[in-house]
């Protein structure tokens, strides 16, 4: 046994080197953040307490009227043990919480006075109520809280925020992974280092919310994508990469570029078979028979949720419409800026940036790695190497994705919603820097960039976070 | 070459991971270390305009919510034509909601040798648990008669959501310029102060500092192994094209 561990540690020094290096981060974060600070906080665990809280079956699910208080949603058998109706809004539970928000500041960090009473409601407090179903995330949340039985407010947000923490861990794990199927050791180490010092990843991977759990579902694709272009079992791997993406798909609508993706990869996937002669009939009918297997389950199981995913997936397609405010170039490039700006460093629901000196920094970084990445794509004589295409393939989509819906919608961008492909992401950023450097400075050129993200990092905490949330 | 064939590892650059250490303990040291300044403010501005005078029975008063731990000065920004008669009186009130507006301190300051642009600073008893508290504080010159009074330098609109300007109980569309100002206070220190309320389930700040230095050790080990390990061209060497 500890053989195999050293040998697994061994192999694998940087990542665990790493994680020691996230973990405490995720610790301070724990620590610094208060309550209720991470985006709509309040209304995600509002639903996975209320689903947690529900305790009468009723398999004979009848539909409220809309207007009624208590909304209500089918959670699937499957997933619950038992079909019964649940709610969407507990007024009870939404004065506990209000009155936990008050207590900790939750207007005040807001940039809000705090109003005299308090609101009943958390849409009176101008929050948003979980719109989706019972998904994937909630579900699991819910069965946690139950399972632990933790039932104080502030006892079932830092238990969810500590699943969080421990799913960017696992994120961590898994982007490793997949980096170094494709590129090579090297370069996975050094995007796990620059990861580990990421702290807009650290600030994601402690909120409760579904984004740290699509952030790994994202991470176990591109893993998987990595193994199925290298490794030889492409039928069993097709479907982990079907199955990772259906989670996510069912996680939150931020999953559904992953569908997009798994579509792309199993097309490329064919095809590099069929090219390189390593095509076979009966792989092709074994992954179709497994994905049209998995297609009905999931229809059956849950007819809600994927007439959800068709119907968001269709509108987008469909919809030629754009906001008027979002046609313009001066709209397009501070949704370009506000958007990468917030995958480094963007603090309280999108209110505390990084000092602006630092701002620019990584502004500037990142335009010499896109530079970079030209440059190399050059040297190439224009054929970049497969694992480029596919972690440029799977970055592009997520990023189309976001300017599908978020940009022409004129809804805000946030950084996390790149954090699904952030593996890739951050390769393709190294690549992009070291194209401008003979392959000699490499070394030293990768110690500055560490070294360069961590002072960011130290920097974002101690001049605006901790100031702003430890008075 | 396999993406898990280890390349021949190289001698510790001993140079750049003294340099990196070096790096990462100084910046530490000097971003957690060193104190900043605590304050809440409604700054001066161009649209900034002095308005009003309050003397007899005119009374202002502004609402505030501080961000700051230990506030201990309030300082405002008077302006007098002419020299004032009597003191300035000044009142603060603790109005946070969900509790009775309770007095916490009162005093009177003789302002009748205010220079121009002068701020006006009033010590008061530190306040420890001021972070995320309301304050109201009452201003009033009820021994001059007109004239003879004060004005204060304001701002107007809403610049300021988080509390607001009455004058004789009447809300007005603007803001006095004040600050409320606290000891400096590191960021470590601040830490320490949240690792020991206990709320948010982590180690205590002993635990945490020990956890700190392992963290800084694992990122120079880290970075010493990724450059030791030695880094070639290939991109996919996990592809067998």
């Amino acid at each position: 046994m500890l053989m195999l561990l050293r040998q697994f540690v061994e192999r694998r020094w940087v990542l665990v080197l790493a994680t020691g290096v996230l973990g405490v981060r995720l610790l301070v974060a724990l620590a610094v953040v208060p309550p209720w600070q991470q985006p709509d906080e309040p209304s995600h665990l509002l639903f996975a307490r209320i689903l947690a809280e529900q305790d009468t079956p009723d398999v004979g699910y009848v539909l409220r009227p809309a207007a009624s208080d208590a909304t209500d949603v089918l959670v699937p058998t499957f997933l619950q043990g038992a079909s019964f109706r649940t709610r969407r809004a507990d007024p009870g539970l939404e004065r506990e919480l209000l009155t936990s928000m008050a207590e900790h500041g939750w207007w005040r960090y807001y940039g809000r006075p705090q109003p005299s009473p308090l609101p009943t409601s958390l849409t009176e407090a101008g929050l948003t109520v979980v719109d989706s179903g019972p998904t994937l995330y909630y579900v699991t949340a819910a069965w946690v809280l139950r399972a632990f039985d933790v039932t104080s407010l502030l006892g079932q947000l830092y238990v969810l925020r500590w699943i969080s923490a421990l799913l960017g861990i696992a994120t961590l794990w898994c982007g490793w992974a997949g980096t170094r199927k494709l590129f090579g050791v090297q370069l996975a180490d050094l995007t796990a280092l620059l990861l580990s010092v990421l702290p807009q990843f650290a600030l994601v991977s402690t909120g409760v919310s579904p984004g740290p759990l699509i952030n790994l579902c994202g991470a176990i694709f591109w893993w998987q994508t990595a193994v199925l272009f290298t490794g030889e079992r492409s039928v069993r791997t097709v479907g982990l990469v079907w199955l990772v993406a259906l989670a996510g798909l069912l996680t939150k609508r931020a999953g559904i570029p992953l569908g997009v993706m798994a579509a792309g990869v199993t097309v490329l996937a064919f095809v590099r078979s069929w090219w390189t002669g390593t095509f076979k009939v009966r792989g092709l009918v074994a992954a179709s028979a497994a994905m049209l297997v998995l297609a009905v389950g999931v229809v059956v199981l849950l007819p809600g949720e994927v007439e959800r995913i068709l119907r968001t997936l269709w509108v987008t397609v469909t919809s030629r419409s754009m906001n008027p405010e979002s046609a313009s170039l001066e709209y397009f490039e501070r949704f370009t800026w506000t958007l990468l700006d917030s995958a480094w460093f963007y603090a309280g629901w999108m209110r505390y940036p990084a000092p602006i000196s630092w701002t620019w920094l990584v502004r500037g970084l990142m335009v010499v790695s896109l530079l970079g990445l030209g440059v190399a794509a050059w040297r190439h004589r224009m054929r970049p190497s497969l694992p480029v295409v596919i972690a440029f393939g799977l970055v592009a989509v997520q990023v189309a994705s976001i300017y599908a819906v978020h940009f022409r919608l004129h809804v805000g961008p946030q950084g996390q919603y790149l954090f699904p492909v952030l593996a890739p992401m951050l390769a393709l950023f190294w690549i992009g820097l070291r194209g401008w450097w003979p392959v000699r400075r490499w070394p030293v050129l990768a110690a500055g960039l560490i070294t360069t993200v961590i002072l960011f990092d130290l920097v974002g905490w101690s001049a605006v976070l901790i100031p702003l949330y430890v008075g | 070459m396999s993406a898990d064939t280890w390349t021949v590892r190289r001698a510790p650059d001993w140079r750049l991971l003294t340099g990196l250490a070096a790096v990462l303990v100084g910046a530490e040291v000097y971003l957690l270390g060193a104190g900043r300044v605590q304050q809440d403010a409604v700054a001066r501005r161009p649209g900034s305009f002095v308005v009003g005078e309050v003397s007899g029975d005119i009374a202002i008063s502004q609402t505030m919510t501080a961000s700051i731990v230990g506030l201990d000065r309030v300082t405002l920004w008077p302006v007098a034509e002419t020299a004032s008669e009597g003191p300035l009186v000044f009142r603060l009130y603790d109005v946070t909601p969900l509790g009775p507006p309770e007095f916490v301190f009162g005093t009177n300051v003789s302002v009748d040798h205010l220079a121009e642009d002068q701020p006006l600073v009033i010590g008061v008893p530190r306040l420890a648990r001021s972070a995320g508290r309301r304050y109201r504080i009452d201003l009033s010159v009820p021994d001059a008669s007109p004239g003879r009074g004060l004005s204060f330098w304001m701002h107007e609109g809403d610049g300021y959501p988080l509390g607001e300007l009455a004058v004789n109980g009447r809300t007005q569309p603007a803001d006095l310029l004040f600050t409320l100002r606290a000891e400096d206070l590191s960021a470590w220190a601040r830490m320490v102060r949240r690792l020991n309320d206990g709320a948010s389930l982590v180690p205590g700040p002993l635990a945490m500092l020990v956890l700190l230095m392992l963290a800084n050790v694992c990122v120079v080990a880290g970075v010493e192994r990724m450059v030791a390990g030695g880094f070639d061209a290939g991109e996919g060497t996990g592809l067998s094209e």
